[in-house]
């Protein structure tokens, strides 16, 4: 052994000089922030002063005295709201009279892209001539194209329309992202743009064509109409379909025209049945009519047809005597759009009317659009109405198995009864894992290798005194090197950490700068992020339920829908929705993209189109995500635990990740904190806590290390390979192209305990297969919070699950370990997982079994016992509190008095709790070998909210 | 057949005789009437020759006939007229008092005696002693000229045709009936609607005679009603007749239909047999009674099929009389509704039995228990209150109850809370899409009001578009939660051909001090005034809201709700604006401004559309339902401003919607043009 005490020493005071540090790093933080939000304050006041013509010279000598502080507040501000102008302009004024202008221009020509972006945002709210052609002239210079974007959004937000041409000339061969963001950055120029139209048109290049569509909506004129008009008859056929569908909701009536119904090209055909809603008449719907029979216009028409009746209820009377009178083929295709009012048609049944009404009524029933039926009987108190609804239904459930099965399932018992039928509830079939032969031998086999690892190293290291010594020396020695191995891996682990802390540190700062160069107007124009749905599968959540749905509902996202899965939960989990948001059961018809388990139900409520709640079979949280998918309306999907809650704008911090990324972003995690000690209303967190209790604040810490330490390192490294089930945001079309989650229903027959890691991993296996480059990011500010378990047995069942899906994973994937063919992710994410996580353990506990072991055979000398403290422990304590101190980066964060106590649980999760979870992951490995796939249990406590027990009934 | 009538029966009032003949009364049986006064005589519809003997006989042991100075006849038809030639051959001198459109028919029986024409006399008659009949003309009931006569002096109403009934067994009086166990009412009923020509004619006639203070009616058929006067003149009131002449119920819908009617039947049933007998009837039968009321509780089968099944338990288990007994009511149903007659009906038993079953039902009806039978008839008098397109009870029947309710409260109960719902655009709907459409959201209206209705509130239909509902023990405040529940419900409704509105108002009783001495009537009518007032002011609001008090709304001047998270923005909006004298409320989330406009009810709402904890439509949604906070003007002020937002928030009525970055002075200035608007 090369060690020495001085290099102890060493190791130890550099330590101790690190501690510090970080300790530092925390407070500066602490500081920083507070001094911020002072001025802030500070200057709000002046502004708000200002505005009545207060104390003018108040607010000019605090802008003078921190000017880069005004600049930023000025920024901010000025994306919500504009102030008195003059004062304004008076402001920017003094602001450039201090020299920050000048810095700002002297870094816009800095080499490094950061800053010359950051230069671009702050000279945006600068808007005086040399900042105007200072951007102007930057923009002629860029050459990225994301830097690029940035000096345009400063150059329409300083009003330069000067620039104008510049812009445009960087569109032609511009990506695809940048133009789309452009074009909307270029409307905001006003009647500024129009002088340049005339020349646009005749432009020819794709790029040019594209703008012209894209701005037409804005500028119409009966030039732009005959472009329009010119491209929807001739161009590429994007252009073309935007043309028409532009053309659709401008002009209307002439969509009506045989140039667009009578069109060759069925998808023109569609876009102008589509656009048929903005003209609601007899005429039109009846020219849609006859294309109902054609299949491939058959969908549009339906939706057409819909929303015409929707706009216009006169319409109704014409459609059922369309209905009448309609050939077979057309019938059931009008049934379904009239099914919509089925209310009003079912209380027609016994007016005079009743005999045109019935047929369509069992046509609609046929169709099995049966949930209006269902409502209504159910809620119907008046008998006649009843036994006239019934006597209908009697034959046709012979017929239909389908209506039948809603009948029997939705249906108030009373009325089966009188119907002769039962109600009926479909049992929860229990999903009974199939036993995988080859794991079993192979995870066998890798445990005598796991055990035997040591012995076979002591034997290469001792191998000339193996005859030599006795029993019992050699014993001694062996526990002794184990000892020494124990230290040696417990360095190399926490080195691997400090390592990864330093990424993530980059990472960290560099994310944060890109956030700041976020404008909040910016993100929310039209198509700068993408939309989302947001799908949260709920099992037995009845406790926790409301609060999430409220809190998912008013997330600060431009465009996403929250999609409710309820996995065939056995409580009141739906009857709680049902309850809360007034839904109610539609007829929605899901593709089905993904296999999974049968739906039973889809719930909305009209007035809160946002909410999606669909009720379906049991099938595990990965079928309830699938179904999720398959319901999904969205380009990116959030999977996230239905018992989490996100920060307003998470969504939108982890989204507006995509827009920086280099290469397609497939998939995008966010942080995980344990929610336990928030206070929460309504599903909002009000105040941030540590949580109470000694498990809850362990596993904080160790959350906080997992997250900054892990994932944002080996994001930065590029190669992330977990995004947390919890919050992730997954593009859409990749995930199905890939089969979706893994379960037993899809393609690979297979069910996984630990579905949100393997999807990831499949996702990357899947792009560099398909040789297509694409990331996974993990955004260190998006947080969601997650109730944590408080008692030991639920957090060793959490654990259990965790090792086992680690362990499956790694099994189903094994092909990736150490193949240079998936780069990094093969190379170095997997094995890492593979020695660290999987492996690392049984070592682990074997060392400290030969620590305790050392000890009772008095060989722990004071050298090893220190090196022992220093590499596992000490390094261990400094890990938490670096990731403590990166932390304190982002607002809210712990107070100074949780902070310490945190770094107390740092230390002290070293003497048992990190024991016990080590051997935890060993007994996760001999339970994944007795082929447990149950998830086990967890107990929910629900947030601390004031109880919400609504009744179900009214 | 012979029936004896007392000698002081027939003295109806001192002076005033029946003068009828038994012997010949038959199914419709004609009563003349005599009145004496002093030396002189009148002699009101003295009949047809077929009873002319015993009239004259009736007479003269009264009054020699040269003494009578007038013969009434209130309108041509021969069974009153007819026997006139024959008086004048027997001495009579007088003149014939009539109508002048009745006089130019009259001529044309020979009469020879000289015209008394009571339009040219003030349509008054007066004897020597100065006494005076007034003629009431009761025009196209069922002739254009027919008249009917009030004595005041006697209090007596001779109404010609008028509360005149088909009398199978007679009777002078019509209470008499009920000692038989029949329903006089259900007989008189039967009459108008085969004679009289419409509701519309008749109803108005009813009212003015409620009017008049009458103690007896002598009709000319039928029997003579000399109590509870009231309930008759009020059964025509409300009766629906001359169906036969234009079909107006030809589109009412079966809504409640076969169930409706056959509770009719049931009914008429119970006033005809015994309660066990009609129960046991469908004992093991598919139709099931309500133990309590005796009415259909469920059944199983079609409506059509329960209109044929109904008769053929009822002839099976109880033989033709049965049948016999509502053939009348039945056919009427046939035809007012279009339905078809039940087979049993139609079955050639029913005229070869027909006489011989007579006698038979006539054992049985005589056995009936006369206290039920009063019971019964209530029920049937209940069942004549209703609206015949809702099958609520109708406003007659409301007043009745209201009347009773204000004596309860009257002697210190507590009477709860009215509420009144009526639909705004009816205009509208009826002329847009037809009359039809008009009473189908009637009556749609009426069933999603029963939906929501607990079982011990009580829900009529009153005049025009209006229904009440009663809330016993059920204070303001939750009568006005419980009535925005229901505004809203009207609201978010897809059942009715389009959507629409209803205004409301709530009256608690407990608003009204029930002062001593004061009437209970007085009471019921001030708290039926002050229901239609305020149903009236709910509407001259706009519509679609709720008027719990009599004040329109005042508004606070310059009160502005400011909802946003982001606080600087807060900041500067509030400095704004307090600096141009409005107060502002302001929030972080859409939970707390929800509770806030609730609380301090601003004149206006900013709200950013990304609100924590609820969002900015949510909140409007929420605020919509709630007529108050309903018309709270509402703006939004978001970063997100895309075609789907600006379409839900056109929906929502949000009437501005700006984008941040927004110039404050636009925002300031759109407010306080709002505030100065509405202040004026």
């Amino acid at each position: 052994m090369q060690l020495s005490w001085e290099l102890l020493y060493a190791t130890l005071l550099f330590l101790a000089v690190l501690g510090c540090i970080g300790l530092g790093v925390l407070i500066f933080f602490k500081l920083r922030h507070q001094r911020w939000e002072h001025k802030k304050t500070e200057l709000l006041q002046y502004l708000a002063q200002e505005l009545n013509g207060g104390h003018p010279r108040r607010l000019l000598s605090f802008a003078s005295s921190h000017p880069k502080i005004a600049l930023r507040l000025l920024l901010e501000l000025s994306q919500s709201i504009v102030v008195n102008q003059e004062s304004h302009r008076h402001l920017i004024t003094l602001i450039c009279s201090t020299g920050i202008e000048a810095y700002y221009l002297r870094r816009l020509q800095s080499p490094n892209a950061r800053k010359r972006m950051d230069a671009a945002l702050h000279l945006s709210a600068l808007p005086t001539g040399n900042t105007c052609l200072a951007l102007t002239q930057a923009l002629r210079r860029e050459t990225l194209s994301n830097v690029k974007l940035h000096l345009c959004s400063a150059l329409v937000d300083v009003g330069h329309h000067e620039a104008i041409p510049d812009i445009l000339r960087t569109l032609p061969g511009a990506p695809q992202w940048y133009r789309t963001r452009v074009n909307m950055l270029l409307v905001d120029f006003g009647d500024y743009l129009r002088p340049h139209i005339p020349s646009l048109l005749t432009g020819t290049e794709p790029e040019i064509e594209s703008l012209v569509v894209d701005i037409a909506p804005f500028y119409p004129s009966e030039e732009m109409h005959q472009y329009l008009l010119a491209k929807a008859a001739q161009s590429r056929p994007d252009i073309r379909y935007r043309s028409v569908r532009i053309l659709g909701q401008l002009y209307p009536r002439e969509l009506a025209s045989p140039l667009f119904f009578g069109n060759t090209n069925p998808i023109i055909r569609n876009i102008a049945i589509d656009s048929c809603i903005h003209t609601p008449t007899e005429e039109v719907a009846s020219s849609l009519i006859p294309l109902l029979a054609d299949p491939r216009h058959h969908d549009h028409a339906v939706a057409s047809l819909s929303n015409m009746m929707q706009s216009n209820p006169r319409l109704l009377e014409f459609f059922i005597k369309q209905f009448a009178v309609a050939p077979p083929q057309l019938r059931n295709s009008l049934a379904t759009v009239l099914s919509l009012r089925m209310d009003y048609l079912l209380l027609r049944l016994l007016t005079n009317q009743g005999a045109t009404v019935r047929p369509l009524v069992e046509e609609i029933i046929r169709q099995g659009k049966t949930s209006g039926l269902i409502g209504f009987l159910n809620r119907n108190r008046h008998l006649e109405m009843e036994n006239e609804i019934l006597d209908m239904l009697r034959p046709m459930i012979g017929e239909s198995a389908g209506l039948r099965r809603d009948i029997r399932q939705h249906l108030q018992p009373r009325l089966l009864e009188k119907l002769g039928e039962n109600p009926f509830h479909p049992p929860t079939v229990p999903r009974n894992p199939e036993i995988e032969k080859d794991k079993l031998i192979r995870l066998l086999l890798l445990l005598p290798v796991a055990f035997l690892t040591s012995p076979l190293l002591y034997s290469l290291l001792h191998w000339q005194e193996w005859v030599g010594w006795d029993g019992i020396t050699h014993l001694r020695q062996f526990v002794l090197d184990f000892n020494y191995f124990l230290a040696f891996y417990s360095l190399s682990i926490n080195g691997t950490y400090l390592l990864l802390l330093l990424f993530s540190w980059l990472c960290m700062s560099n994310q944060a700068h890109l956030w700041r160069l976020k404008k909040q107007t910016f993100l929310f124009k039209p198509r700068s992020v993408p939309s989302i749905s947001v799908i949260a599968p709920a099992y037995q959540e009845e406790a926790t339920i409301v609060d999430s749905v409220q809190s998912l509902l008013s997330l600060h996202y431009p465009n996403y829908e929250l999609i409710i899965v309820n996995d065939g939960s056995t409580d009141h989990t739906l009857h709680r929705l049902i309850a809360e948001f007034q839904l109610e059961k539609v007829d929605a018809v899901i593709p089905v993209r993904l296999k999974t388990r049968p739906i039973r139900g889809v719930y909305r409520n009209r007035h809160i189109p946002r909410l999606v709640v669909v009720d379906k079979d049991n099938g595990g949280k990965a079928d309830a995500l699938n179904t999720g998918i398959n319901v999904s309306q969205k380009e990116y999907f959030c999977g996230i635990d239905a018992d989490s809650l996100l920060e307003k704008d998470s969504l939108l911090k982890l989204a507006s990740m995509i827009i920086d990324s280099p290469s397609e972003a497939v998939a995008l995690g966010g942080n995980i904190f344990p929610v336990n000690g928030c206070t929460v209303d309504n599903g909002y967190i009000t105040d941030y806590r540590l949580a109470k209790g000694f498990l809850p604040r362990l596993q904080t810490i160790e959350y906080l290390r997992a997250f900054r330490a892990g994932r944002l390192g080996w994001a930065w490294l590029g190669s992330l390979l977990i995004v947390s089930g919890a919050f992730g945001l997954f593009r859409k079309d990749r995930i199905i192209e890939i089969g979706g989650y893994l379960t037993s229903s899809e393609r690979y027959k297979k069910d996984t305990v630990g579905e949100d890691m393997e999807l990831v991993v499949r996702l990357r296996r899947h792009m560099t297969e398909i040789r297509q480059p694409c990331s996974v990011h993990y955004s260190y500010n998006a947080s969601c919070w997650t109730e944590v378990p408080e008692s030991l047995a639920v957090l060793h069942r959490q654990r259990d699950r965790w090792q086992r899906g680690l362990i499956d994973i790694l099994y189903f994937h094994r092909r990736m370990l150490l193949n240079p063919r998936y780069g990094r992710t093969g190379m170095l994410a997997m094995p890492y997982f593979f020695f660290f996580e999987m492996f690392g353990p049984f070592l682990e506990v074997q060392g400290y079994i030969m620590v305790v072991l050392a000890y009772f055979l008095d060989l722990l000398d004071p050298f090893i016992a220190c090196f022992l403290f220093i590499a596992n422990i000490l390094l261990g304590v400094v890990v938490s509190v670096f990731a403590l101190a990166i932390s304190a980066r982002e607002f809210p964060s712990f107070s100074g008095a949780d902070s310490l106590r945190l770094i107390g649980y740092a230390i002290l999760e070293n003497f048992g709790p990190r024991q016990l979870l080590s051997f935890w992951r060993v007994t996760g490995y001999w339970n994944a070998l007795r082929q447990t796939t149950s998830w086990g249990k967890m107990t929910r406590k629900g947030f601390f909210s004031a109880p919400s027990d609504t009744p179900i009934a009214k | 057949m012979s029936i004896h009538i007392n000698d002081q029966d027939r003295e109806l009032a001192p002076g005033i005789y029946w003068v009828g003949d038994p012997e010949h009364a038959d199914n419709l049986y004609c009563n003349p009437y005599l009145i004496l006064d002093g030396e002189e005589a009148v002699l009101i519809d003295p009949g047809s020759p077929l009873d002319f003997a015993g009239v004259l006989a009736n007479v003269t042991r009264l009054i020699s006939l040269d003494r009578i100075k007038y013969i009434i006849l209130q309108h041509q038809d021969p069974d009153f007229c007819a026997s006139t030639p024959q008086f004048e051959q027997q001495g009579f001198k007088g003149s014939l008092a009539t109508h002048w459109r009745a006089a130019q028919l009259i001529k044309f029986y020979g009469v020879t005696s000289p015209f008394y024409i009571v339009n040219e006399h003030h349509l008054q008659l007066s004897f020597g002693t100065g006494r005076t009949l007034q003629f009431l003309p009761t025009p196209y009931l069922h002739f254009p000229g027919a008249i009917t006569t009030y004595d005041p002096a006697s209090k007596i109403l001779f109404s010609s045709d008028l509360f005149g009934a088909f009398s199978p067994h007679w009777t002078l009086f019509a209470d008499e009936q009920e000692d038989l166990g029949l329903s006089y009412k259900e007989a008189m009923l039967a009459f108008h609607e085969h004679y009289m020509p419409g509701s519309d004619i008749l109803h108005p006639v009813m009212e003015s005679f409620l009017n008049l203070d009458i103690s007896i009616i002598a009709p000319q058929h039928g029997s003579i009603i000399r109590r509870q006067v009231k309930t008759y003149i009020q059964a025509l009131s409300t009766l629906e007749c001359g169906t036969f002449l234009t079909p107006i119920k030809k589109d009412l819908s079966r809504i409640d239909g076969y169930t409706g009617l056959l509770n009719r039947v049931l009914q008429r049933y119970y006033a005809l047999y015994p309660k066990e007998e009609v129960v046991a009837t469908f004992a093991e039968t598919m139709i099931h009674l309500n133990p309590e009321d005796g009415l259909i509780a469920d059944y199983t089968c079609t409506g059509r099929e329960l209109w044929q099944q109904f008769f053929q338990f009822i002839y099976s288990k109880n033989g033709i009389s049965w049948l016999i007994s509502v053939e009348p009511l039945i056919l009427h149903f046939v035809a007012d509704y279009e339905l078809e007659l039940p087979k049993i009906f139609q079955s050639a038993l029913l005229s070869l039995e027909k006489t011989q079953q007579e006698l038979h039902e006539e054992n049985k009806l005589l056995r009936e228990d006369k206290r039920s039978l009063e019971e019964n008839l209530q029920q049937v008098e209940d069942s004549l209150l209703k609206c015949p397109l809702t099958h609520l009870h109708n406003e007659v029947f409301f007043m009745r109850y209201l009347n009773a309710e204000c004596r309860a409260f009257h002697q210190g109960q507590s009477a709860g809370s009215l509420v009144a719902i009526s639909p705004d655009s009816m205009a509208h709907i009826n002329q847009h899409f037809g009359g039809t459409a008009g009473n189908e959201v009637l009556k749609t209206a009426a069933l999603l009001l029963e939906e929501n209705l607990d079982a011990q509130h009580s829900l009529f239909r009153l005049e025009g578009p209006v229904f009440a509902i009663h809330l016993p023990g059920v204070d303001k405040a939750t009568a006005a939660a419980y009535a925005e529940q229901l505004r809203y419900l009207f609201q978010q409704s897809e059942r009715f051909i389009e959507p629409i509105t209803v205004s409301a108002a709530v009256v608690a009783f407990s608003g009204f001090s029930p002062a001593a001495g004061e009437n209970a009537d007085l009471l019921s009518a001030a708290v039926y005034k002050t229901l239609r007032s305020r149903l009236q002011e709910a509407r001259l609001r706009g519509g679609n809201t709720l008027c719990i008090d009599g004040e329109p709304a005042k508004p606070v001047l310059g009160k502005v709700l400011l909802a946003d998270s982001d606080r600087a923005h807060l900041q500067i909006l509030q400095q704004a604006l307090e600096d141009a004298n409005v107060t502002v409320l302001t929030t972080a989330d859409g939970q707390a401004a929800l509770s806030l406009v609730l609380r301090e009810l601003p004149d206006l709402i900013i709200s950013e559309l990304l609100l924590p904890k609820m969002d900015g439509f949510l909140l409007r949604e929420r605020l919509r339902q709630d007529s108050e906070t309903d018309q709270i003007p509402f703006f939004l002020v978001s970063f997100l401003k895309d075609q789907e937002s600006i379409q839900r928030a056109l929906t929502l009525e949000i009437e501005h919607y700006l984008r941040k970055p927004y110039l404050v002075t636009e925002l300031t200035g759109l407010i306080l043009l709002k505030l100065r608007r509405k202040s004026r």
